[in-house]
Formats: structure tokens, C-alpha cells, sequence
């Protein structure tokens, strides 16, 4: 009986290592997340990095930049987090944010006009969108565990 | 890519060596001279930790000059009192005659195999943690970019998910990094997770070698190292704070449990106090782990001294004979409760009442919890670890993790946040935090009943 439970272990932690070492080799395809996007280094997540860099390179250091995403929600707050981690050197406020009161920043970026004013990458403009639509999903989409969450408080 | 020479990456390597050094001289004057290289690194970064925030109090900029100040002062009083290096030679005795030239046994390749598993999906980032991106990296690039701790950003609103409450440990340590090399890279990040993950399998080896030896302890402890990586492989566990919580739970346990079997030790209390402080300065989670393993210290002492019951009378004066306990801890944690405080970080989420409601919603989302497919399964062990305190031996080691999942649990049913997602999106990572010690004990069990079964075949052949 313990032998055969030393086995099971054994056997066990094995097949949990090598189970997912293989699927860090290999991320299941249509999964989008931003994990998967630091993951298989796709272009999307140069796109961003290089998109922040551009604005950054435009609004003086210090200065605050405001997210108008359309509808707002978890894609603004994605992006806007991402956006906050490549530019360090600048405040990222998010039009939900922004406290009564609080003087209005002098940059936006609208990305509810989508594409803005220069497209993200040098690529066919047809492709933009879509990459675009892609990027919102993922960065909306942290794993699956909200929307299991969702549903259980719905139940 | 950056490749592994480049200078965020040997920026790494020299932090930590110097934290294990300044861990050494540490521990020397504590009278843990004989202190493993996990202890040390501990005490290192805490001093690396408690230098960043007194620089930050005081109002200067953390610098490569500022920063690396008292590592070089060290460095010449070291040279001045100790010129033979006696130091060196002290490090060289605890080593033993194993450290050199001994067979490297088929358990410590399996498990040097689970490492470099771990260490080329955190290189590669394939194993980053969403978490370095929204929380500890954030926060870690806004610290390195205004040269101290960005109050601003940490107390602007609406910033609950910068977990703005947290202590700064983590991205401390990647802003230290920054600042050394003068480079921003992801992977040179993820080799302080690719350490601390390498240190939590030691210490899982030395306490597979205590609690169970032999063939069956290596065993056990190749074990360990597979089911921990295959975790953060899967769970995406490189840049969190949950590996070096981990260890320091691992670390904690482990001196409870060598306490039980040797009686008391005021170097083993010292050790209690240096990992309780480590946990403090990791994640919010470690307040309660230093409460209890303070609180544990204290009644295994009242134990020791065979009282029938703890005297509370006697806290006081126990609290005063042994301060290298709680010290740490107290200093480092009520600065950072009093910080909290001042600047209004604490999170209103984090407080609540039990309701019947979350206590159900809990109960519902705790089997998910457990079933995620980066456990395998292995999850389900869980309910095994509170049957350790029915074991006698093991009793001592179990009891500061199951104290901490108990915590674990209250905060579901207690904190003011979507219950659910709340048990879906940490319990897996919180699950991780106990197995080093769960995993162990269920190898002690088994190896025991094997033992005493192959003691009954050879009685009964004997016969």
C-alpha cells in the first residue's frame, strides 16, 4: 500500500512537470491573453511597447496622460496599465479615474477613435483593426478565472 | 534578448552575492554563524530592503552610490577586522567534507532538471507572471524612473490594483537591479525569481533530509522540486512575490519543526525571527505569518518549560529575553503599518465581515480553485495537511501552515471583494505557498509506513 502511494507520487510529479513544461513550449492557439502575448512575444506586444515609446516621446516627462477608450471597462484598464509600465516616467490616468475637481490633463489619447492619428504598425492598415479588436479581447481576458468568477456570482 | 551576459543579468548576480555576503556578517553577530545560504540571503536582502526604505525616509535618491554605500562600508570594516579572512575560512569549515568531490546523486540531478525547467520558461518569459506587469513591475519602473518610492503613483486614485499596500520587497529588488546595470530587462528581472526558486528547493532538501532521510528523503525531495516547477511553469509564477514567500513559509515551518525535536534554541528563535521578517517585507500575507510564528515561538517555549498552561503574564518577559524574534519583524512591519496608515494606502477591500453569502460562495469556488489544470490535480492534497497535526512528529512542522491557510480562508469569507473571483484568481498560488511543507510530510508518512512495513516482512521472515 505505501509502496504503491510512493509510486502515485512519484509518477504524479513527474507527469505535473512534464505536462506543463510541455505546454509552456507550446501555448495553446486562440487562447489570448496578455499572458500569452509576453509569452510568445508576439508582434502585438512590440506594438504596444513601441506605440507607448511614440507617445512618450511626444508628451513631456512628467506630464499626465488620459485614456479615453471608448467604453472604458477592463480593456482601458489593461491598456492602461501596460501603458504605465512603458512609460514610467509619466502619471497614466484613465478618464474613470480622474477625481472631481482634478485639472484636466493636457494629452489624450482617444482610443476610441481607433486607429488613432498613426497607425500602430507600418503593416497593411486592413490589419490594423482586427489586431486592435485582438489586442482589447486579450488584455480584457486575464486568463479564464474571471469569467468563471462571473458566473459563480451569478449563480 | 538580452543574453545572459549582459549587464541586468550580472547586476542580479551581484546583489545577491552581495546579500549573502552581508547575510554572513549578519547572522555572525546574531551567533548564526552556521547559517545555510538561504538563511543569508534572507538577511541580506532584508538589510537591502530596510537601507532602501531609510534612504527613502530620508529623502535621498536611490543611486548605484547610495545603494551600494553600505555594502562597501561593510566591505572595509570586514577588510580591517578580519584581514586573514577568517570569515572565508569559517565558511569553509560548515561546508563539510560533502561539498567537495561527492556523487551527485540521481535525486539532486532530477531536481536540478526542475530548476533549469523553471529557470528557461522564466528567462524566456513563459512563465511571467501577469502580476510583474500590473502590480510589481509598475510599480518597480515608476520607483526607478523618481529614484525612490513613488507615494504619487501608490496614492492615486483609484490604484487598488497596484496593490498600493503591499510591501515593497519585490520591486525593491528589480528597481536595485535597474539602477546597478542602468537597464530595464524582463528576463535580468526574472533571475531573482529563477533564485529564490532555487533556494526554496534547498531548503526543501535539507528538510526532506531531516524529517524523512535516507533514499526515501532524496526521493521525496526530487519530488518536491518537479511538483514546484511543473506550478510555476504552469501557474506563471516568475516575477510574483509568491516564491520567496514561499521559502520563507518553508523556512519558518521548518525551524518549528526541528524546535519539537531538539527543545529549545535561541539560535533557531533567531532564525524564527529573521524569516518571520523576510515574510513582513514580501507580501501583505506575511503580517499574519510573523504573528503566528511569533505566537508559535512564544507557546513552544511555555511548552518546552512543561507549564500546563501559557502564562500571558509571562509574554511580556519572554518578549524582552528574546527580541531577535519579534524585533525584525516589528520594526520593518509596524513602519510599513504605520506608512500604511499616514498615507492612507490600506485597502477598504482588504477588511469585512464573515457573511453566509461569501462563506457559501467560498465553499463553491474552492473545488475550481483546486482543479486548475496548473496543479494537475495535485491541489487536492490540501485537505491532507491539517490531518498532519494528528501525526506527532509532524505535528509541530504542519501547524504554522495550516494556521496560515486557516487565515487564507477567514479572508475569503470575510473580505469585501467579488468572493469568487477572489478564490479563483489566488487560492491556486496560495496552495503553493504550503505544498514545499504538505508534500514533505506526506512523504514522511509514506516513507514510515514503508519502513515499518519492510520491519514486519523481516520479523515475519525472522519467524
Amino acid at each position: 500500500m505505501a509502496v504503491c502511494a510512493a509510486a502515485i507520487l512519484i509518477g504524479w510529479s513527474l507527469y505535473s512537470l512534464g505536462l506543463q513544461t510541455r505546454s509552456a513550449m507550446r501555448p495553446p492557439p486562440g487562447a489570448w491573453s496578455p499572458v500569452f502575448a509576453w509569452r510568445a512575444n508576439t508582434p502585438l506586444v512590440g506594438e504596444v511597447r513601441g506605440f507607448a515609446e511614440r507617445v512618450g516621446a511626444r508628451v513631456p516627462e512628467g506630464e499626465p496622460i488620459l485614456f479615453t477608450l471608448g467604453e472604458g471597462g477592463d480593456d482601458e484598464f489593461f491598456l492602461a496599465m501596460w501603458t504605465a509600465y512603458h512609460l514610467p516616467h509619466h502619471p497614466v490616468l484613465r478618464r474613470q479615474n480622474v477625481a472631481p475637481g482634478t485639472a484636466a490633463p493636457d494629452y489624450r489619447l482617444d482610443f476610441g477613435a481607433w486607429p488613432p492619428d498613426e497607425p500602430m504598425s507600418p503593416g497593411p492598415p486592413s490589419a490594423v483593426p482586427r489586431r486592435a479588436r485582438l489586442l482589447l479581447e486579450g488584455l480584457g481576458t486575464l486568463w479564464y478565472v474571471p469569467r468563471l468568477g462571473a458566473e459563480s456570482e451569478e449563480r | 534578448m538580452t543574453s545572459l551576459a549582459s549587464s541586468p543579468g550580472i547586476a542580479v548576480v551581484v546583489w545577491a552575492a552581495l546579500a549573502i555576503w552581508c547575510g554572513q556578517l549578519v547572522g555572525t553577530r546574531l551567533g548564526l554563524a552556521r547559517s545555510s545560504l538561504a538563511e543569508r540571503l534572507a538577511m541580506g536582502l532584508v538589510a537591502l530592503h530596510a537601507w532602501m526604505m531609510l534612504l527613502d525616509v530620508a529623502d535621498i535618491a536611490w543611486t548605484r552610490a547610495s545603494l551600494l554605500a553600505p555594502a562597501v562600508l561593510a566591505l572595509l570594516l570586514q577588510w580591517r577586522s578580519d584581514p586573514g579572512g577568517t570569515t572565508q575560512e569559517a565558511v569553509r569549515s560548515r561546508q563539510g567534507p560533502n561539498a567537495r568531490g561527492g556523487r551527485v546523486a540521481l535525486a539532486d540531478a532530477m531536481a536540478a532538471a526542475s530548476v533549469v525547467a523553471f529557470a528557461w520558461s522564466a528567462w524566456t518569459l513563459r512563465s511571467l507572471a501577469p502580476d510583474f506587469v500590473y502590480h510589481w513591475g509598475v510599480k518597480a519602473r515608476h520607483f526607478a524612473a523618481q529614484g525612490g518610492v513613488d507615494w504619487a503613483l501608490l496614492q492615486g486614485h483609484d490604484t487598488s490594483y497596484l496593490h498600493p499596500d503591499y510591501p515593497l520587497l519585490i520591486p525593491n529588488l528589480y528597481v536595485s537591479t535597474e539602477i546597478l546595470s542602468g537597464i530595464w530587462d524582463e528576463p535580468a528581472a526574472m533571475l531573482w525569481s529563477v533564485l529564490f526558486f532555487a533556494v526554496l528547493i534547498l531548503e526543501c532538501r535539507r528538510l526532506a533530509d531531516e524529517v524523512i532521510g535516507g533514499v526515501l528523503g532524496r526521493v521525496a525531495f526530487a519530488t518536491a522540486a518537479a511538483v514546484l516547477s511543473g506550478f510555476s511553469i504552469g501557474h506563471l509564477q516568475a516575477g510574483a512575490a509568491d516564491l520567496p514567500f514561499a521559502l520563507a513559509l518553508l523556512a519558518l515551518a521548518r525551524q518549528f519543526g526541528l524546535l519539537a525535536q531538539t527543545g529549545r534554541s535561541s539560535h533557531a528563535l533567531a532564525r524564527i525571527g529573521v524569516w518571520s521578517a523576510f515574510a513582513v517585507i514580501c507580501k501583505i500575507e506575511g503580517f499574519p505569518l510573523a504573528a503566528f510564528a511569533i505566537g508559535l515561538a512564544w507557546l513552544r517555549s511555555e511548552h518546552a518549560a512543561r507549564r500546563p498552561l501559557p502564562a500571558l503574564r509571562g509574554l511580556l518577559e519572554w518578549l524582552r529575553r528574546h527580541g531577535s524574534v519579534w524585533a525584525p519583524s516589528a520594526l520593518l512591519g509596524g513602519w510599513w503599518l504605520f506608512t500604511m496608515g499616514s498615507k492612507g494606502l490600506f485597502q477598504s477591500t482588504n477588511s469585512g465581515w464573515p457573511t453566509w453569502e461569501r462563506i457559501r460562495l467560498t465553499a463553491e469556488a474552492l473545488p475550481m480553485a483546486l482543479n486548475v489544470p496548473t496543479w494537475s490535480g495535485l491541489a487536492w492534497l490540501l485537505p491532507l495537511l491539517p490531518l498532519g497535526l494528528l501525526v506527532r512528529r509532524l505535528r509541530w512542522l504542519v501547524l504554522l501552515p495550516c494556521l496560515q491557510v486557516a487565515f487564507y480562508l477567514s479572508s475569503y469569507v470575510g473580505g469585501a471583494q467579488s468572493t469568487s473571483f477572489w478564490v479563483l484568481s489566488s487560492f491556486p498560488r496560495l496552495v503553493f505557498h504550503v505544498m514545499p511543507v504538505l508534500w514533505i510530510a506526506i512523504w514522511a508518512v509514506v516513507a514510515r509506513s514503508i519502513a515499518s512495513g519492510d520491519f514486519e516482512t523481516a520479523k515475519a521472515e525472522r519467524a
